[in-house]
């Protein structure tokens, strides 16, 4: 297995802990990650008329970017696909693939 | 309909700054509002209470080799193609439960359904660009 959310959080931690502020670490793997895709019209960032990508977590990021891994939800397009706490409670799209 | 998330504090990478104690309005897939109190009655609405919680945007991750991860680095270039297909599609549900929903794949070393991948990904809703390959 390769662990890409893990590996994802480890360098956001690394880019902290040699130096770089938490907000511009967290705007490194995500703002600046969509404009190297060129696509950032759409996405990388909370804006109104972006595409409802969110990662919602349970601490202040940027206080301990460890936060990241405190998953409360998370949503693709409008879609919540992680929900380990049941808080949408019926609204959580299960993948036929892992069903 | 819409969904709402209340009382959440919004990291907003664009302007570095974080917005307390608000208000995301979601719709169609997209962010349709943000800030204010929360709206009252519930028709055709949800409304998540989130007191407390913290919004950033969804992660990217963008040096990512989906396939990759085969048990055995000497076997990767020998591994059957739909073995290596699954892993990716794997990888990448997995990624997107902690909170990375999108990825820009880059050079699969070995043979890999990449149709198939992508189509597995997609439809469990990772957002995927294609790199150098």
């Amino acid at each position: 297995m390769n662990p890409i959310g893990e590996n994802t959080f480890i360098e956001t931690e690394l880019l902290i802990r040699e130096g770089m502020a938490p907000i511009d670490a967290l705007r490194a793997a995500t703002l600046n990650a969509a404009e190297l895709c060129g696509i950032d019209s759409d996405n990388g960032s909370v804006d109104v008329g972006k595409v409802a990508d969110l990662l919602v977590c349970r601490g202040d990021p940027l206080e301990d970017i460890r936060n990241l891994r405190n998953t409360l939800l998370v949503m693709r397009a409008g879609r919540v696909v992680s929900d380990p706490e049941r808080l949408t409670r019926g609204m959580t799209y299960a993948h036929p693939f892992l069903t | 309909m819409t969904t709402y998330f209340t009382g959440v504090n919004v990291v907003d990478v664009r302007r570095r700054d974080v917005v307390s104690a608000t208000t995301i309005a979601i719709d169609e897939g997209r962010i349709a509002a943000t800030g204010g109190a929360a709206p009252r009655g519930a028709d055709g609405r949800t409304v998540i209470d989130m007191a407390g919680a913290f919004v950033v945007p969804g992660l990217w991750n963008v040096h990512t080799h989906m396939g990759g991860g085969t048990p055995s680095i000497l076997r990767e270039r020998h591994e059957p193609e739909a073995e290596r297909t699954i892993r990716a599609g794997r990888n990448l549900l997995s990624a997107l439960a902690r909170g990375v929903t999108g990825v820009r794949n880059v050079l699969e070393p070995a043979a890999i359904d990449l149709i198939s991948g992508f189509r597995i990904a997609r439809e469990a809703g990772v957002k995927i660009v294609v790199g150098p390959m």
